[in-house]
């Protein structure tokens, strides 16, 4: 009896070390500004690229002083074809993000046409790598690979993009 | 003050030609099976390569576009194979080689950590290996002229 209760109180200080261990955690979530996603023409039929770039200050964007962000996870998607005078037939895209410290991440998916002002929602990943390394580097990478259907078009393709992350902080 | 601007002017000179030769992997590239092609870019300082042609584009059961089918993710297996981005994450590190990156390989939905060596201008040799470089498996490619 004295033996089981011996072991009971060394699991319970186990859990209650690892649990100090783990200092206070919370879960926020955080929307990037509107960004443009930009492709340089010219674009040819077939998968193209639109890259977007977002800078940011991480005490800035938190709001708070001495935070480490721990887990971070995108959350949702948001994407809108800037009209034109002209512009190629689109439809899906593949969305991908990287920073200089975050290997390329598929994201998401969209597999309807592309409207030029109708904003369209991609599925996201189920399974992400914790991409919390991204905002250590101040920078990340947002890559939109897209179809375009017309044998080949000239000009420069834009997009607007909003990302919403669910971040884990300390 | 002109030792400082002819260091400054080296100094300038050895980053451009770096970033010359870094570049030299940019373009669109054939790997030995011919089964695809394949355009590298520069993303923000690092190399991504691009399936951009398959030579069966489509799933001979179902005569639909092939997709990542053997992606461990479900939710990701309708990504279409043509525009997947399988060469990811090189970087330069001098002397023709980027390393640092990782291939894919879709018919197996693995992917290995991968070393690339430029043998000349229009020839590359993709070595994919896990953890070992030694017990990898090396693929030619050659460089393919887009008019």
């Amino acid at each position: 009896m004295q033996k089981h209760l011996i072991k009971l109180a060394v699991v319970i200080f186990i859990f209650v070390g690892l649990a100090g261990c783990t200092g206070s955690s919370t879960t926020q979530s955080l929307e990037t500004p509107e960004l443009q996603l930009s492709a340089e023409g010219p674009l040819y039929a077939g998968a193209n690229s639109a890259t977007a770039t977002w800078e940011f200050d991480l005490k800035e964007v938190l709001g708070k002083t001495d935070t480490e962000v721990s887990e971070a996870k995108i959350t949702s998607v948001e994407v809108v074809l800037t009209a034109a005078d002209t512009l190629p037939a689109m439809e899906k895209m593949v969305f991908e993000m990287t920073s200089k410290n975050t290997p390329m991440t598929r994201i998401g998916l969209y597999e309807g046409k592309i409207t030029p002002g109708q904003p369209f929602a991609l599925t996201i990943a189920a399974e992400q790598e914790n991409l919390a390394s991204a905002f250590a580097d101040g920078k990340i990478t947002f890559v939109g690979d897209f179809d375009v259907l017309d044998e080949e078009y000239m000009g420069n393709v834009a997009f607007t993009l909003k990302v919403k992350f669910e971040l884990g902080t300390n | 003050m002109k030792k400082l601007i002819a260091i400054c002017a080296f100094m300038f000179a050895c980053t451009y030609a770096m970033a010359q030769d870094a570049n030299a992997i940019v373009g669109v590239w054939e790997p030995g099976n011919g089964k695809a092609r394949v355009k590298i870019d520069n993303i923000d300082g690092k190399f991504y390569g691009r399936i951009v042609w398959l030579k069966e584009p489509n799933d001979p059961n179902t005569g639909k576009p092939k997709t990542d089918v053997n992606n461990s993710d479900a939710s990701m297996k309708n990504v279409p194979l043509r525009g997947y981005r399988m060469l990811k994450d090189f970087q330069y590190k001098g002397k023709g080689i980027w390393e640092e990156g990782t291939i894919y390989d879709p018919e197996s939905g693995n992917t290995y950590t991968s070393v690339i060596t430029m043998k000349d201008a229009n020839t590359l040799d993709i070595r994919g290996y896990v953890g070992v470089k030694t017990f990898g498996r090396s693929d030619t490619w050659r460089k393919l002229k887009v008019n």
